[in-house]
């Protein structure tokens, strides 16, 4: 492929030798470095070949020599193509100018990819790009990725690795974040007690650390002592002798209630689509957009659904050019009486959604009861949720100073 | 006037020793290298040009014989000081003196 390539750019030749020594003449071609290819014989007396376009002027001495005669009979290449179409230069000038601008635009970022962020938002990070000076357009050798990498880390406490590089004119910004872990366990420094988060029974209590104040079954209210961190060392005298002082440490789970309650219109304010639906096209060059013009007057009320794609040579090779189309459907709001089977299903998706949000916070749920009842607007809808879940919350240990016995003299 | 049998001699002495020391003898006798890819393609190094051809035989000069290649549709795909490649079906190579 890259001899033929080469071929076409120097101009390569099909040329016919006549005479009765061809084979004399070929064998004095090639002793002098004239390369040929696609050889055949029509006869004793006529050879087929290609041979380079600059060969050819070398060719009269051998002619000469052997007397043989050469017809050229087909021109290929791009000196050929130049000289035919000598007459379109703006032709040829354009095509340059396309080349010059694809092999400009190709050192640029065009496209910037995040991935592996959890916690962190694109928008964050891309914001932080910004920051850095790292937006669309920028030169791809104008970026230090070390150092990129190191102020990813430094500067988002979550990001544990990071790693930058480009794809064609796409810069790939990859990102480790740390697994957040509820410090509820941390050694600190000062000596920290358990206490209940909020009012429970105790279902189960283990101490790991500490001197436990409650035991399975007990009522606690929110801020009770659970788990204490002094600890009383006693003298031989059975009395307080110091207090050795350790955060506590327990898992210590409580049956809790939460109350649900909910209420759902009898008349609900819908928006439907008409029907009616206009579409725009748009393309979009670095900043400047072109869009084609509405044909329809603007709606009142209007929902706009907008799809973008951004111009992309093979794989990575993005460009700064975006099209797409921009379609509006027309929105009318309808009063909707909801019966009373549909707002039981809609009331059964609103608790559901509220038990996944207390399952997501490690709330398991042990018991539910709801009630649905039909007010003068809306259905009102209560109950309550029996739960077991980690009650303990940490607080500061209180400090007791020992107070120092004033000795005894016994002599008096 | 040295007799034949040492002219003999004195010329089997540079293929022993080339032979002894293992060394190519593509570059140090002019021998010429011939490569066969089936019965298609053949590739012919070392060659001193080709003396006879037409698309049912080729005949290849080289040092100190020929190369004679026979076959249908033959065809040279490449042709230059050092290289031959020779196309089409091939059914006989010999080695005429």
């Amino acid at each position: 492929m890259i001899e033929w390539f080469l071929r076409y750019i120097h101009g390569f030749l099909a040329v016919t030798v006549t005479g009765k020594n061809t084979a004399r003449f070929l064998n004095l071609c090639v002793r002098h470095n004239i390369f040929v290819w696609n050889l055949s014989m029509e006869s004793e007396t006529k050879a087929c070949f290609f041979m380079k376009l600059c060969d050819i002027y070398a060719l009269h001495p051998f002619l000469r020599k052997t007397r043989t005669r050469l017809f050229i009979t087909k021109r290929r290449g791009l000196p050929f193509l130049l000289h035919k179409y000598r007459k379109r230069k703006p032709f040829f000038l354009f095509v340059a100018v396309i080349f010059l601008l694809v092999c400009f635009l190709s050192t640029r970022i065009w496209r910037i990819e995040i991935k592996g962020n959890a916690s962190l938002g694109e928008d964050t990070i891309m914001e932080y790009l910004k920051h850095q000076g790292i937006t669309y357009g920028i030169s791809a050798s104008a970026i230090d990725h070390d150092e990129l990498e190191l102020s990813l880390r430094k500067d988002f406490a979550p990001v544990i690795w990071a790693s930058v590089y480009e794809e064609g004119t796409k810069l790939v910004v990859c990102i480790q974040e740390k697994i957040e872990v509820k410090q509820t366990t941390t050694e600190t420094r000062t000596c920290m007690d358990l206490v209940a988060a909020k009012d429970a029974t105790i279902a189960s209590i283990i101490t790991r650390s500490g001197t436990p104040k409650v035991k399975k079954g007990d009522k606690v209210k929110k801020g009770g002592l659970l788990v204490c961190g002094r600890q009383e060392i006693l003298d031989d005298n059975g009395e307080v002798g110091t207090y050795y002082y350790k955060s506590a440490d327990a898992d210590i789970y409580g049956i809790t209630f939460y109350d649900y309650s909910d209420d759902i219109p009898m008349k609900m304010i819908c928006k439907k689509a008409t029907g009616e639906v206009t579409k725009r096209y748009f393309i979009r060059i670095l900043d400047y957009r072109f869009i084609t013009p509405s044909l329809k007057k603007e709606y009142a009320a209007a929902e706009t659904v907008e799809n973008s794609s951004q111009f992309c040579i093979l794989d990575s090779f993005y460009l700064p050019v975006y099209w797409g189309e921009i379609t509006t459907r027309e929105m009318e709001n309808e009063t909707v009486s909801v019966s009373k089977s549909e707002a039981k299903k809609l009331a059964l998706t609103h608790f559901q959604q509220f038990l996944a949000d207390l399952e997501e916070n490690g709330v398991r749920i042990m018991d539910k009861n709801v009630m649905m009842e039909q007010r003068e607007n809306s259905y009102h809808i209560y109950g309550r949720v029996k739960a077991c879940e980690n009650i303990a919350e940490t607080a500061p240990t209180e400090v007791k100073q020992m107070k120092r016995k004033e000795p005894v003299n016994e002599s008096e | 006037m040295k007799s034949r049998w040492n002219q003999s001699k004195q010329n089997k002495k540079p293929e022993h020793l080339v032979e002894h020391m293992e060394l190519p003898k593509d570059l140090f006798l002019g021998m010429p290298l011939l490569s066969l890819e089936g019965n298609r393609t053949l590739c012919v190094v070392n060659h001193r040009g080709i003396l006879k051809y037409c698309d049912s035989a080729i005949v290849i000069a080289a040092k100190s014989y020929r190369i004679q290649v026979i076959g249908r549709n033959l065809c040279i795909q490449k042709f230059s000081g050092d290289l031959i490649e020779i196309s089409g079906y091939i059914e006989e190579i010999s080695f005429p003196v």
